[in-house]
């Protein structure tokens, strides 16, 4: 081997060396190393595992989103359309009312109109009559003579129905 | 209470008759002038309470023409007066 040039002791040496070397680079770098890739990879798998459930998470609560907003909106829709219809009922009964109201007004006006009319009506028939009496009494308190007067009289005298009663 | 002495008079004397039984009832006859003695005669045929009854009369100018009988609160109206007032109230009613 000699020889050949080849050192038997050298190799030896190189082979324990190499030994030796695998050994430390086996025990103390290669083992960390793979176990911290390892650990890492785990890391990461774990890392993509929560992304995903949470872009999943994220689309169901996307899709919750847009489901709540639709059922807002429905029940904001069916509160604008119930508003909607009670204001209606309640503009209706407004002018249902008001005419109501007005009508009775217009009706209590036209009774006191009346009432006051007839009122006047009376008034007037009253001092009518009691002009007319007046203007009557005091032509015959002129033109009644003394004579005038006892022939009347005993006229009424003269005439007293027999069944004349005293009266309260 | 104190009463009036002429009141109080008035009331023992008609107490009195009352209770003597031979009071006789006051009528009041008022007419526009002086009724004479033959006018209250016929009235007395015509009612019978005047027959029964002392009459005073009275002269009321203003009733025009007719009598007015006063007896208490009762009273017969045969005036011209009333008679206006009658028409008066039936123009009121009818106008």
């Amino acid at each position: 081997m000699e020889n050949l040039g080849i050192d038997t002791k050298l190799i030896i040496a190189q082979l324990v060396n190499f030994a030796i070397f695998f050994f430390v680079f086996q025990k103390f770098i290669s083992k960390p190393f793979l176990s911290y890739l390892k650990k890492k990879r785990e890391e990461e798998e774990l890392r993509e595992s929560f992304a995903a459930r949470l872009e999943t998470r994220e689309a169901e609560l996307a899709e919750e989103d847009k489901k709540v907003a639709r059922e807002r909106k429905k029940i904001l829709d069916k509160a604008i359309t119930e508003g909607k219809e009670e204001a209606e009922k309640v503009k209706a009964q407004i002018i249902a009312d008001s005419k109501k109201e007005a009508e009775r007004v217009l009706s209590q006006g036209r009774e006191q109109l009346s009432a006051e009319r007839e009122e006047l009506y009376k008034e007037v028939r009253k001092q009518i009559a009691s002009i007319s009496m007046l203007v009557v009494g005091k032509a015959l308190r002129e033109y009644l003579t003394d004579d005038a007067q006892k022939k009347i009289t005993q006229n009424i005298i003269k005439h007293i129905p027999s069944d004349v009663k005293l009266e309260h | 209470m104190k009463l009036n002495p002429e009141v109080k008079k008035d009331l023992i004397s008609y107490l009195r008759n009352r209770m003597r039984g031979d009071a006789k009832p006051v009528v009041e006859i008022v007419a526009p002038y002086a009724l004479s003695q033959s006018e209250i005669n016929e009235l007395k045929t015509k009612i019978e309470l005047l027959d029964k009854a002392e009459i005073k009369t009275s002269v009321d100018k203003s009733m025009l023409a007719g009598i007015i009988i006063r007896y208490g609160s009762q009273m017969i109206d045969l005036s011209l007066k009333n008679e206006l007032q009658k028409l008066e109230q039936t123009l009121y009613e009818t106008a």
